[in-house]
């Protein structure tokens, strides 16, 4: 291609800009801030959250702060890497709180040249935002409460005559403030509760467009890695369905208290497959990488969420599940929070608990009404396991980490599972290795696409899209980001035994003593002292 | 009968790559608003539409600067030079097809040529070149009329 006919001018990152919105004044003002500029992505995210939430917050109260970080990928034409960070403090686990979203959202935040966005203070009444490149206005969301995060945004798309918006919401949940309700786009949910920290704001939505021109400096590398990174993420890409099917022999059962029958698994994998309707994926995602599933005139992407439900409560019938993973995107709950709250449940029942509901392992209509009712925000099990647990007496039975619900990747894979006990937020998604992982996270793309990129091709597309910062520093920001994370959650009351694993898990792979040792390895190879926190690396 | 861009209900994933490279090709930048074939998901379908080249196009005779004449195969031609940006084109297009630059002018697909690059960019082989009739193979019109729930 003749390049020379365009006008490519020099490096054309994004401005760097930050929008500050302010629900309880309603102010809006836009800022740059010199010490931001050092960081990208994800680590803008964690520096932000550190720098403006010092003490004990509520998660929930009007202290906190919802930040929302645009990748520095988003927008261009790099697979997988179209992502937004969104970062509070936990209402789940009362520590960092952190997800990644990928798809429409990023790119236009991206054209409209935020960095990021800060969502501070409470809102007297339930509105959404609308950003329109440079202008930002804070609307009135009567209308969209109690709507599904998918009827939400179809109702702003209509009310603003766009449809290619960029929409986060919430549902139901959020609204309740269900600790582990989360924020919908694109087909994907969030972690981490933050789907309740919108809603304790009265913050329906975040719809956004951008209409900037994107010149990265060197576009002509851009493109010819999109082919590259494409057809490596084409071959190495599994979806939910297709890892659910090939672990089958290992895969939880009731709780993480046993293992779930190869013939149980194939039933639900097999139903679920069966009644496929379509593959979809996200902006700039090459591969299809999330299923939707038909039953009974109801259509659901079933993700992993989904057949967690399943397999932790006994219920190998592919139609409940997409009932079920249903109801929760309708909700706005997290699926795989979902079922491990309701395994919980269930084991607390099968002991005789008097829980107030009517459960039981495989009962199915049961556990569609359980879901129901948890996501108005009443019950103690919307409060999350760790909180249940607590009031039941039954930590042994809690499966979580830091209070986050264990996602069953956990129980088959040591690997998540030790990247899930050492993490800051209470999950991990991501590959064998944690600094590449760190490393994709950073950068926003999506841990899926893990094996696809390597390091190498991550500091590259960076210098394409115009990122002045070397490869050494970048390793170092990824570094220190790590080390924010873990700051952060030292002020809010961290211990070494949060990072750690229930015994369901633990004996799944090298046991207690072995776990020990790497975690303190790991420590070490941070930087960090034998009790996992910075000491002097300041 | 000419053929011109369409995309496979069943195969488009509305991954959107088709925009970004056409912004690229045509214009030099990375932005779907200056693209010339547009992805939207109706239902459950995801669509990228593109000119039609119909035979009789409503759009040449409703322009009112008479900024477009339609080639012998079947191409829209835009005279950047008579387009207001008015966008009756737009509004009388039946699939949806223009677009108005945000410098305001129509974007209507020229096929690149012969040899679309956002055909050959499609990560999934959605985008295939078809007429009118065979428009009905590909469209799945039962995806767009689903919905995904009544809350």
């Amino acid at each position: 291609m003749n390049l020379s006919k365009y006008s490519i001018r020099g490096t054309i990152m994004r401005d760097g800009m930050t929008l500050v919105v302010d629900l309880r004044s309603g102010s809006i003002h836009t800022k740059k801030d010199e010490g931001e500029r050092e960081y990208i992505g994800g680590g803008l995210g964690a520096y932000m959250l550190n720098k403006r939430i010092k003490g004990d917050v509520d998660a929930m109260g009007p202290e906190n702060v919802l930040v929302i970080t645009s990748g520095p990928f988003a927008g261009m034409p790099i697979p997988a890497a179209s992502g937004i960070g969104i970062f509070s403090k936990s209402p789940l686990t009362g520590y960092f709180g952190e997800d990644y979203l990928f798809g429409a959202f990023g790119n236009q935040m991206s054209r409209a040249g935020y960095a990021s966005i800060i969502i501070k203070g409470v809102s007297e009444r339930p509105v959404y935002l609308y950003i329109d490149d440079g202008v930002c206005t804070i609307k009135r969301a009567d209308e969209l409460l109690g709507l599904s995060p998918w009827k939400t945004e179809e109702k702003i798309r209509e009310a603003m005559n766009d449809r290619s918006l960029g929409v986060i919401s919430i549902g139901q949940a959020g609204e309740n403030k269900v600790r582990y309700a989360t924020i919908y786009g694109d087909f994907q949910y969030s972690g981490c509760g933050l789907g309740a920290v919108m809603g304790s704001k009265r913050l329906k939505a975040i719809a956004i467009k951008g209409s900037n021109d994107l010149r990265p400096k060197d576009p002509t590398t851009i493109l010819e890695m999109y082919k590259m990174l494409s057809k490596k993420m084409e071959e190495s890409f599994v979806d939910d369905l297709d890892w659910a099917y090939d672990a089958r022999d290992k895969l939880p059962a009731n709780n993480f208290k046993g293992v779930s029958s190869d013939s149980d698994v194939k039933k639900l994998i097999g139903g679920l497959k069966e009644r496929e309707l379509k593959k979809v994926s996200f902006q700039h995602c090459p591969v299809a990488c999330k299923t939707l599933c038909q039953s009974d005139g109801i259509i659901s992407p079933i993700t992993i969420g989904g057949i967690s439900i399943g397999l932790l409560n006994g219920i190998y019938d592919p139609d409940t599940v997409i009932k079920a993973e249903h109801l929760c995107y309708t909700l706005g709950l997290d699926p795989r929070s979902v079922a491990v709250v309701a395994a919980f449940a269930n084991e607390l029942k099968e002991r005789e608990d008097d829980i107030g509901f009517d459960m039981g392992f495989g009962k199915k209509e049961e556990l569609l009404k359980f879901i129901e009712v948890i996501s108005k925000g009443k019950s103690i099990f919307s409060e999350g396991i760790k909180a249940a647990a607590k009031k039941f007496g039954a930590e042994d039975s809690a499966m979580h980490s830091k209070g986050a619900e264990l996602s069953i990747d956990t129980f088959t894979d040591e690997n998540i599972a030790f990247g899930t006990a050492i993490s800051h937020s209470g999950s991990y998604q991501g590959g064998e290795d944690y600094d590449t992982s760190n490393l994709l996270k950073m950068m926003m793309v999506y841990p899926k696409a893990y094996e696809a990129y390597s390091k190498e091709d991550l500091y590259r597309l960076y210098a394409a899209v115009g990122g002045e910062t070397d490869r050494e520093r970048l390793g170092e920001m990824k570094d220190k980001i790590n080390d924010i994370k873990r700051e952060f959650n030292i002020r809010q009351g961290w211990k070494m035994d949060d990072d750690t694993l229930p015994q369901r898990i633990m004996k799944n792979f090298s046991g207690e003593e072995a776990f020990l040792q790497k975690r303190l390895d790991y420590y070490r190879s941070m930087g960090w002292d034998e009790e996992g926190s910075k000491g002097e690396r300041e | 009968m000419v053929k011109f861009i369409f995309s496979d209900t069943d195969r488009c994933t509305g991954c959107g790559l088709c925009e970004i490279i056409c912004s690229w090709h045509k214009e030099g930048v990375f932005n779907p608003l200056k693209s010339r074939i547009r992805t939207v998901r109706l239902g459950f379908a995801d669509i990228a539409a593109a000119c039609r080249m119909c035979e009789n196009p409503p759009c040449v005779p409703q322009c009112p600067s008479r900024a477009l004449t339609q080639r012998e195969d079947g191409v829209i031609e835009v005279d950047e030079e008579r387009c207001d940006g008015c966008g009756w084109c737009a509004e009388v297009c039946p699939y949806g097809a223009i677009n108005i630059h945000p410098k305001k002018t129509a974007l209507i697909c020229d096929m690149c040529g012969g040899d679309p690059e956002c055909v050959k960019a499609c990560p999934t082989d959605a985008l295939i070149l078809v007429n009118q009739e065979e428009i009905p193979k590909y469209l799945r019109k039962d995806l767009m009329e689903i919905k995904l729930g009544d809350i």
